[in-house]
């Protein structure tokens, strides 16, 4: 069964292609959910939450598109295991995540979309291991020594990459490049 | 300005994220809490339906025994909607200002009608509050100054701005089982109506004919973490949209989801001759209708939301020589789509919204 298949079936209600698309991202979702639950919740909090984001695909079938389900369903995975931690009054373990922007920076007035874009642009325009870096920590909530050990870095030489990629970002949002240090 | 990073990537999608995919969970355990949860799901729907029929029967059969219409004895509608006959009101005497007193009205609650949890937690709330508000607090303060400790906190329910109101708000909400909201996103950065929707998880809801402003992006929206929101909305009934004369103005829609604790209500005078009747839209769904000196209500349950939609300031479209009756109701009431409105959401909350928590009482002094 093709995606675009499986998807068709879900929107009419065939609970089998839910089974269809546990089978090809559950492993995926449920890493997510694990990444920024674990240490904070039990395990059953986590397949709680994985199995929420199928409902969430459930749900939504109808107004989706067979393109990047793989890309939407990572997010939907995130926000909902974020919302869970919010709700626990937990705190995620990141290096400065508050970014200081200018008051009349670019995304004064943006719509919600017009304003991912441009995160999603900076995001891009990083080098793929700043990316990396950046996204491990800043979108599954990886802690720096977590990171240091799966990419055989220094925990210094990842806190460096985070803040080239801060500054990348803020650079896109204010429209404002700042003289930066070493690095 | 300060936002956070983790907020920012809240929309993102990216199909190549750098994340190893790791058994952590067993796709047989997902599938079995999807079946479990879908079961769920499926049998509240079919007991609300059943509820719903056996009150219409039973109310079928009083008015055979009666031998009267529904409508004209108000066993429909708006009465089940109404959580009290009282509300407040600035009070004066000799020219000076005595506080807040509880006047008649008609008090109508923005979520659940009579039997369900939100009902109950809505009408014992109001009782408290009209009489807190008019014993306690308000007694000689003109203006509502809410001070520092108010005006801190309020920004999560309006009426929240005492730690005795806070208590007593948590006291009722774990009584019925009720969530609080604990993230609101509002203007300046939620200024579209197709925001709205994505960030409620529902389809569009109003007819893109033109007649209605909000597609225009100017509507005054507030999102909360449940999928509740509120919108501005104005509406054309005839002329040029664009055409100030020939609009109504003063609309709010409220979408109130089921499961979670609401204060929101709206009043009629005591004495006001309301017009209620029962309507399906050209999509459809059934609505109750009801017509009003002052005001004009769409009221609408589904599956996942109580939706209150509500005309105000009548008298001042009606002194413009606009004509409301039945008919216009009826008309904007099909350009809703009230389907969409009270459909279980898929919240999708990714933007950078105002987090807060019903603050811890303290000892008030």
């Amino acid at each position: 069964m093709t995606e675009a298949i499986a998807l068709a079936k879900l929107k009419s209600g065939d609970q089998e292609a839910l089974g269809w698309f546990i089978d090809r991202y559950g492993a995926y979702v449920g890493a997510i959910v694990n990444s920024i639950l674990s240490g904070a919740m039990s395990r059953a909090d986590v397949e709680e939450v994985t199995a929420d984001v199928f409902i969430a695909l459930w749900r939504s079938a109808g107004k989706l598109i067979p393109l990047n389900l793989k890309g939407y369903l990572g997010r939907i995975a995130r926000n909902t295991a974020l919302k869970k931690l919010r709700e626990q009054r937990q705190e995620l373990p990141l290096e400065e995540d508050m970014l200081v922007l200018e008051e009349d920076g670019l995304i004064e007035g943006m719509t919600l979309r017009e304003r991912d874009s441009l995160v999603r642009e900076a995001v891009l325009s990083m080098p793929e291991l700043d990316r990396e870096i950046f996204l491990r920590h800043y979108y599954y909530c990886q802690t720096v020594p977590v990171i240091a050990e799966k990419l055989g870095l220094k925990p210094n030489t990842v806190k460096s990459r985070l803040l080239r990629g801060r500054e990348k970002l803020r650079q896109s949002l204010t429209g404002i490049e700042a003289v930066m240090g070493g690095g | 300005m300060e936002v956070r990073i983790t907020e920012l990537l809240n929309g993102l999608e990216l199909d190549a994220l750098p994340l190893e995919d790791s058994p952590v969970v067993s796709a047989t355990k997902i599938k079995e809490l999807t079946t479990m949860k879908l079961q769920q799901t499926e049998k509240k729907t079919r007991r609300r339906a059943g509820k719903r029929i056996l009150a219409l029967a039973l109310a079928a059969a009083m008015i055979l025994a009666l031998g009267i219409t529904a409508y004209a004895g108000g066993w429909f509608g708006l009465n089940e909607a109404t959580i009290g006959g009282q509300t407040l009101a600035d009070s004066f005497s000799d020219g000076e200002y005595r506080g807040k007193a509880v006047v008649p009205a008609k008090v109508i609650s923005l979520a659940g009608y009579a039997g369900t949890a939100e009902f109950q937690a809505s009408r014992e709330w109001r009782e408290f509050y009209n009489d807190y508000v008019s014993h306690k607090y308000y007694g000689d303060t003109f203006g509502q100054d809410l001070g520092e400790w108010g005006s801190a906190r309020h920004v999560a329910y309006d009426e929240l701005y005492t730690p005795a109101l806070c208590e007593k708000f948590k006291e009722i909400s774990e009584k019925y089982g009720l969530l609080t909201r604990t993230g609101k996103y509002s203007a300046p950065s939620l200024n579209n109506y197709r925001d709205l929707c994505e960030i409620a998880g529902i389809s569009p809801f109003l007819d893109s004919d033109g007649r209605s402003l909000s597609w225009g992006g100017v509507g005054d929206y507030s999102v909360y973490d449940d999928g509740s929101f509120a919108c501005g909305d104005c509406w054309w009934p005839e002329g040029k949209p664009g055409e100030t004369d020939a609009m109504i103005y003063d609309i709010r829609i409220y979408r109130n989801v089921k499961g979670s604790m609401d204060t929101g209500f709206v009043e009629f005078g005591a004495d006001e001759v309301l017009d209620e009747w029962e309507y399906t839209t050209a999509k459809g769904d059934t609505v109750d209708l009801v017509l009003g000196e002052s005001k004009a209500l769409i009221l609408c349950e589904g599956e996942g939301a109580y939706v209150t939609v509500i005309w105000g300031q009548l008298q001042i479209v009606r002194e413009k020589g606009l004509e409301i009756d039945r008919g216009t109701l009826e008309r904007y009431a099909d350009t809703v789509d009230f389907g969409s409105l009270s459909s279980v959401g898929t919240v999708d909350w990714r933007g950078s919204g105002d987090a807060y928590s019903i603050p811890t009482p303290e000892p008030e002094g």
